[in-house]
């Protein structure tokens, strides 16, 4: 029996959520405490080891606060020279499995994950899977067996490694199993878990919010023209496409994968799920469950059951929060060390960075993620949920600055795009200055022909509906600050391949959404050019 | 017999099931977890209530008519009943599969709610001997094989899901909804199937009880155990129940024709039953020892533990009982008692039994989450549960680490009664495999109160002895005497320093006197158990010490009142006072003595100049060729001026002028001397002595000649006392030696010394003589020799009873001194040249002459400053020099001198009548130069010039 099977045999559905999403009825100070806990704990641990050391010194801090006021910030280059070599006799425990992590900039990270932590990741894992389809509060709608169709990026990266860990703590069908999955490309793994889903069905969906809507639109383009094929002579497929076209036809609209698969949660990850939330409902039939996660920390926070904002996890790593204000001041200084809060002391409405230590052994210690997130409220009155609610923002960094007057963030810019209406392949953008004028230039390829100049003035329209400072842009400035360029259509795809071929990872395929490198955007341009 | 129609048990039932379920309703609305499950179990005990009602409206129809309708109505309720149960059991197990069978159920409810009022269900009514009985139509069958399907079919679902889960709680909880099914089946079937009487009324309330049981509580019973244990009271009951069934019948057969009223009976019955109790006690025993079997002996142990765990003062001891009696009652593998440790670290091993190696030390910190967990918990926690609570799953590893060593399979708080956590049972497995169930944990939870009651009151036990025995050795380490004495006069305790003391028989003896003054019958004790604060300070003599007592009532706990008494030794506290008030009267006596003694030696020198010349030149003129008669004129102012000289000197002396000359002295033979000089005077006065003197006075160092002046003086002055008071008297002299101390006493019987004048008597120039026959100098002549002997000179008196004059001397051993002057008189010498430096003529031209006549050359001048010009410009055998002179005295010219040349100072003599000012004295003896005092004894000035000539010469020949 796998360890989490023993939990689900032997627990109440009430045990079993308070073991998998129990974090949900803490109070602040039990979040705490546990918080104080496990950081002692983490700091005996570590305080012998090499990067302990190296990191806190010879002193071992006595207490949170002499850890906060002792030990410095830290970023990934201060571990480089260890952890990019995988040095574990560093460590202070030998890790069970090392994560890859596209880094910024193409630099790629190592992170290595003890055994404890795993299984604390795989437990919130199922805790998201338990919230992920249900609608009550309390119900276990999972058992040992479920099914998931995942499109996630296989071993060594994180998530690859999560959906393993998973495997081998819980019985569970991963659609395509991984070791399938990981010898195929993302394509080719996209089609093949169609194929097996068809057959076998599926109970929860996993993967990013574009890819889900991705894998919408293929299987929308495929079931229309649905050609028999060997594999589909199985009664139960001839069985579920029939009650599929019926659905459908019920439905008046072509066959979506919410008539084949009846998934009861969808899980993703990312910024876009917020901006494709819509359309993944359209196409799987449930808006997407939503968390935040990296693969320095684990699982950060996730939603509760009604799906909106999300709470903090108080066991995956130590949380300290840079208020924005601080961050601010200190972007440009490198060895800045800005005041941290804890959750108990966050604002609401306020913007934090997130610092991590992480926990059970692991080596980063106050460690900038870089990520900016929102608090927007101290406790969820609608799902009982006495600990502050979050949002996620942006990276720190990735915005585009109008005169001070406005910053548009990469989710602002999507949103505003994806509210247009206008069908689209994929975007970038970046500042661009005109003489002494400042403005947003967009390289966009449009899946509908569209002129510049209108795309550029739905989506200024649509900026100004959406956001407040930015609509005071052209009262000040007295100018519509968004320029679009149109790029040939299989650009982005062309880019793509032309990434691949140099070798890069996969998180890089794709050019930056905020602020690209110069080098990308002028590729983009050739690539484009090169189609006409 | 009774129409069964009005028979209240045929009518009732129905309405007490419809209220029942009401109730019920009610009661899972409020109390258990909102969840689909409670909504559809709603829904069945609103169908039971529903059914309830309607059968009561059947039954108490008027006839079958009437009653038909009713009983329709009721058969789809009852339906609806067995329909929603089965929806129940699949919501309740999760169960997703078989939802067929369920859309089958709730059509099948649609189609007996239509066809209900037909007589396609219950064709008609009839009246049986027990009521009203419907008698079916076509379609009840069937409706009857679907229930009875459902009813399997969600007791399937419960059985399948009582396998599903190895949690014995689980288990537990669906074994009763089976166990109610069955009991609701049964009922029915009965109904349906058979002629008797109905049932099922009564078997749905027992199932509508037992679900609801289960569900709301459902983790607080314990199937099993509730079989068990009923059965094993139902067999007892039924052992009591025979004979007092088998009594109550023969008496009923014997007294009916006597026992015309029903409470004659009920008066003969009471008084069995309560016969028979004890009958059922001692059965009821026999059940719970048949029923716990090996752990009744423990439980019993555990029991008196408790009651006597306040006489175990040892923790170790108490908490190795505990465990072994808490092992062996469970049969358990392991047990482990935490207990807070006394410095609050968090939670240190007590004891444990069953593990081959229990750490040791602290097992949980102070800040442990685990601690906190506990501590606003009240639950008996499984070790698996660590994996479930959010705040157990995140315990530090350290700790996970030393539980984990514990063997532990649960774990039960202790708490105290602030609900701190005090301690904590670590329980490992039961030696049966079983998991533990809810009477284990029942039986644990109580325990855990009764140790932490035991724990408590053991600790504050051993709290209250340390208190006690600090401040027993708090008390005993005073040097102050403690003592608390009961209000019978009874000693409840005494220090260590009482007991030494004022001795055990002192103390028995001494509760009055502690109690003087703040006795508690002195006070007046309140209601409240506060005494009125009355403190009172007094003191006592104990044999020869005496105490300052302070004493003060102590309210006791009881409401009583004790008296404290603390007793201060201050006997040398006292004695140092005393000592001081002495010290600081001689102080200001000695100040005023020197006082009177820096006047006495200045009006001496003022008067030895002119005396010096007077004498001086009297006694030349007297030993020149002059007539008789100039003679004697000569002679007459030579005495008068001796006789001032006298009083000078006496003045002096009394300033200590002069030093005392120290031979090594027997006192005893002084005051002999000094008596048998006043003899006959005594003698003749009719004044008796007694002469005490210590034989073992030892020898001091003393000027013979001073002593005797003083006790002479002591003498004379209490002889006239004695002789004008009475004519007569008695005299004590006593010596004796006290430590380092020669003490003289010379005792009177004469008048005494009035009060106000003990403070003046040694003042110079106080008399209480009359005018002429005394210069009240005698006393503070004697105050001056003593205090020169570093001794002590005071009276005691009391008036009317005599005087005791008293001297107290220093034993002082003898100093031999290295002689500064050739043993033999001095040899007279001539010739010298000798400087004389007075300011005063008459001094000047005495010297110069006595010198002269003397063979030496002498010069004189009246000035320091010619002085020196002189010393610089001749070699002088003596300078002379006069200590006060107007612009440099002599001490300075001294110095001038002395830088000139310092030998020049071995020739320095200096002549003066001062020798008693401080100043004076310090300089001359500080720098060992030889004086000669005002007014000049001729022959005594001419020897010691001679002397002092002489040596310088021995010197220079050195």
């Amino acid at each position: 029996m796998l360890p989490e099977d023993y939990y689900f045999k032997n627990m109440t559905e009430d045990k079993l959520w308070q073991r998998y999403c129990g974090f949900l009825d803490l109070s602040m100070d039990d979040f705490m405490n546990i918080q104080r806990e496990l950081l002692m704990d983490e700091i005996e641990r570590i305080a012998d080891s090499t990067l302990g050391r190296k990191i806190m010194g010879d002193r071992k801090p006595g207490s949170v606060q002499e850890f906060r006021c002792t030990v410095p910030l830290t970023s990934y280059e201060d571990y480089r020279s260890y952890l990019g070599e995988k040095q574990e006799d560093a460590l202070a425990e030998k890790p069970c499995l090392w994560c890859h992590s596209s880094g910024r900039g193409g630099y790629f990270k190592w992170i290595p994950h003890s055994t404890e932590f795993m299984e604390k990741v795989v437990r919130n894992l199922i805790g998201c899977f338990i919230l992920s389809v249900t609608d009550d509060k309390g119900r276990v709608n999972i058992q040992p067996g479920f099914r998931v169709l995942s499109i996630i990026p296989p071993r060594p990266y994180a998530s690859g490694w999560l959906l393993y860990s998973l495997a081998e703590r819980i019985s569970c069908q991963i659609i395509p199993s991984i070791e399938e999955g990981e010898k195929l490309d993302f394509e080719e793994r996209v089609q093949r878990a169609m194929q097996i889903a068809l057959r076998e069905g599926a109970d929860v969906a996993a993967a990013t919010s574009s890819i889900l809507v991705k894998m919408g639109e293929l299987f929308t383009k495929e079931a229309r023209g649905v050609k028999l094929s060997p594999y589909m002579l199985n009664p139960r497929i001839i069985s579920r496409l029939l009650r599929a076209s019926l659905r459908a036809k019920k439905g008046q609209r072509p066959v979506l994968p919410k008539d084949l698969w009846p998934v009861e949660g969808i899980i993703s990850s990312g910024m876009d799920s917020e901006i494709y939330k819509d359309e993944i409902a359209y196409y799987w039939g449930h808006q997407p469950y939503q968390f935040y996660s990296s693969s320095d920390a684990g699982f950060i926070a996730m939603q509760a059951w009604n799906r909106k904002t999300m709470t903090f996890i108080p066991d995956s790593v130590f949380l300290e929060f840079i208020p924005q204000s601080e961050q601010a001041g200190c972007e440009k200084e490198h060895n800045c060390q800005p005041d941290t809060v804890l959750l108990n002391e966050v604002v609401e409405g306020k913007l934090y960075e997130v610092v991590i230590t992480q926990l059970y052994g692991m080596p980063l210690l106050r460690y900038r993620t870089n990520d900016l997130i929102k608090i927007t409220a101290l406790k969820d009155d609608e799902t009982g949920v006495n600990l502050p609610q979050m949002a996620f923002q942006r990276r720190v960094g990735e915005t585009i600055n109008l005169a001070s007057l406005s910053e548009l963030d990469e989710k602002t810019i999507w949103q505003a795009i994806s509210s247009t209406g206008i069908k689209y392949t994929d975007w970038s953008a970046c500042k661009e200055y005109d003489g002494s004028k400042t403005f947003v230039r967009i390289y966009i390829e449009l899946k509908e022909a569209r002129g510049a100049n209108e795309v550029a003035g739905i989506i200024h329209e649509r900026l100004k509906a959406g956001d407040p400072d930015y609509r005071d842009i052209e009262s000040y400035l007295g100018l519509q600050p968004i320029r679009v360029t149109m790029l040939s259509p299989g650009t982005f795809e062309r880019y793509t391949i032309e990434k691949r071929k140099e070798g890069l990872d996969l998180a890089h395929l794709k050019p930056r959404h905020i602020n690209p490198p110069k080098p990308d955007v002028e590729q983009l341009l050739q690539l484009s050019k090169a189609d006409k | 017999m009774m129409n069964p129609l009005v028979n209240p048990s045929y009518l009732l039932p129905p309405l007490i099931v419809f209220i029942t379920a009401l109730v019920l309703l009610g009661v899972i609305l409020n109390k258990a977890k909102k969840s689909f499950a409670r909504m559809i179990f709603c829904l069945l005990l609103a169908s039971v209530s529903m059914g309830g009602f309607l059968i009561f409206g059947m039954r108490s129809s008027a006839d079958v008519h009437q009653a038909l309708p009713w009983d329709r109505a009721s058969f789809v309720t009852t339906y609806a009943i067995f329909a929603f149960f089965y929806h129940f059991t699949l919501s309740y197990t999760n169960n997703k599969g078989n939802r067929g069978i369920l859309y089958f159920a709730y059509a099948m409810l649609i189609l007996a709610a239509i066809l209900g009022p037909s007589n396609l269900i219950v064709e008609r009514m009839t009246l049986e001997y027990y009521g009203y009985a419907p008698v079916s139509g076509p379609i009840a069958l069937v409706l009857a094989i679907i229930i009875v399907f459902l009813s399997v079919q969600g007791i399937i679902n419960l059985v399948k899901y009582d396998k599903a889960f190895l949690s014995a709680e689980e288990r537990n909880r669906s074994l009763y909804l089976i166990i109610a099914t069955i009991i609701l089946i049964a009922g029915a079937l009965i109904d349906g199937f058979s002629p008797l009487p109905p049932v099922a009324i009564w078997s749905g309330i027992t199932f509508c009880t037992i679900c609801t049981v289960a569900i709301v509580k459902y983790h607080l019973l314990d199937i099993r155990f509730v079989v068990r244990k009923g059965s094993y009271y139902l067999l007892v009951s039924s052992i009591v129940a025979i004979p007092y069934v088998t009594v109550v019948f023969v008496l009923t057969q014997v007294l009916h024709t006597r026992f015309e009223h029903w409470w004659q009976y009920v008066l003969v019955i009471i008084p069995m039953a309560v016969a028979l109790h004890p009958l059922y006690g001692r059965a009821q025993r026999w059940a719970d020892r048949v029923f716990y079997r090996g752990r009744y002996d423990y439980l019993k142990e555990l029991e008196q533990f408790s009651r006597r765990t306040q006489d175990i003062t040892n923790f170790k001891e108490l908490g190795a009982t505990l465990v072994r009696l808490i092992n062996g009652a469970l049969h358990i593998s392991n047990t482990s008692l935490l207990l807070a440790a006394e410095d609050g670290s968090g939670l240190v091993m007590a004891s444990s039994v069953g593990l081959d190696n229990p750490p040791s030390g602290t097992i949980l910190r102070e800040r442990s989450i685990l601690i906190r967990w506990f501590q606003s918990h009240e639950e008996i926690v499984n070790a698996r549960d660590f994996g479930v609570v959010p705040e157990l799953q995140s315990i530090a590893r350290t700790e996970k680490h030393n539980l984990d060593r514990l063997n532990p399979e649960l774990y039960v708080p202790i708490k105290g009664h602030r609900g701190e956590l005090t301690g904590l049972l670590v329980l490992g497995e039961k030696l049966s495999q079983q998991p533990y169930f809810l009477d284990d944990k029942r039986l644990l939870s109580t325990l855990s109160r009764q140790i932490s009651v035991g724990l408590e009151n053991s600790r504050l036990y051993r709290d209250a002895l340390i208190a006690r025995k600090n401040l027993e050795a708090w008390l005993n380490g005073m040097d102050d005497c403690v003592v608390i004495k009961s209000m019978d006069n009874r000693v409840e305790f005494a220090n260590i320093a009482a007991v030494k003391n004022l001795g055990v028989g002192i103390i028995e003896s001494y509760p009055a006197v502690i109690g003087k003054g703040a006795d508690p019958s002195d006070s007046v004790a309140r209601p409240d158990n506060h005494v009125d604060e009355s403190v009172s300070h007094h003191t006592v003599n104990v044999g020869d010490r005496e105490f300052d007592v302070v004493a003060a009532p102590l309210s006791n706990a009881d409401g009583t009142v004790s008296t404290i008494g603390v007793f201060r030794d201050v006997t040398e506290r006292r004695r140092a006072e005393l000592e001081k008030k002495e010290l600081e009267r001689k102080a200001q006596l000695s100040d005023r003595l020197a006082s009177i003694g820096e006047m006495a030696s200045g009006i001496a020198h003022e008067i030895n100049n002119p005396l010096t010349g007077v004498i001086g030149f009297s006694e030349l003129m007297m030993t020149k060729d002059i007539p008789e008669d100039i003679r004697k004129d000569l002679e007459v102012i030579h005495d008068g001026s001796k006789r001032v000289a006298g009083i000078v000197k006496g003045l002096l002396t009394f300033a200590r002028q002069r030093k005392p000359e120290r031979t090594y002295t027997d006192i005893n033979q002084i005051v002999a001397d000094t008596l048998a000089l006043r003899s006959y005077a005594l003698e003749t006065s009719n004044i008796r002595v007694d002469a005490v003197l210590a034989s073992d006075l030892p020898r001091t160092m003393a000027d013979a000649g001073q002593l005797q002046q003083v006790f002479m003086n002591i003498i004379v002055n209490g002889e006239a006392e004695m002789k004008k008071a009475h004519g007569k008297g008695h005299f004590t002299v006593r010596t004796e030696r006290i430590a380092d101390i020669i003490r003289i006493s010379v005792r009177d019987d004469g008048p005494g010394i009035a009060r106000e004048n003990m403070d003046k008597i040694f003042d110079p120039f106080f008399t209480t003589k009359p005018v002429g026959e005394g210069t009240g100098l005698g006393l503070s002549l004697c105050h001056g020799i003593i205090a020169e002997h570093q001794g002590r000179i005071y009276a005691e008196s009391e008036p009317g009873k005599g005087a005791t004059f008293i001297v107290e001397l220093p034993v002082v051993v003898e100093e031999r001194e290295e002689a500064d002057t050739p043993t033999g008189g001095p040899v007279k010498v001539a010739g010298a040249r000798i400087l004389i430096v007075d300011d005063e003529p008459t001094i000047l031209e005495f010297l110069s002459r006595l010198l002269t006549s003397e063979g030496h050359q002498v010069e004189t001048v009246d000035n320091s400053s010619d002085a020196i010009e002189m010393i610089k410009g001749r070699r002088y055998s003596l300078i002379l020099l006069d200590v006060k002179m107007p612009d440099m005295g002599g001490i300075e010219l001294y110095q001038r001198i002395k830088e000139m040349a310092p030998s020049l100072t071995r020739r320095v003599v200096i002549i003066t009548g001062d020798v008693a000012g401080s100043g004076t004295s310090k300089f001359l003896k500080e720098n060992k130069i030889p004086y000669i005092t005002k007014p000049f004894d001729i022959k005594l000035l001419k020897q010691e010039l001679n002397r002092i000539l002489t040596r310088g010469r021995h010197a220079r020949k050195d």
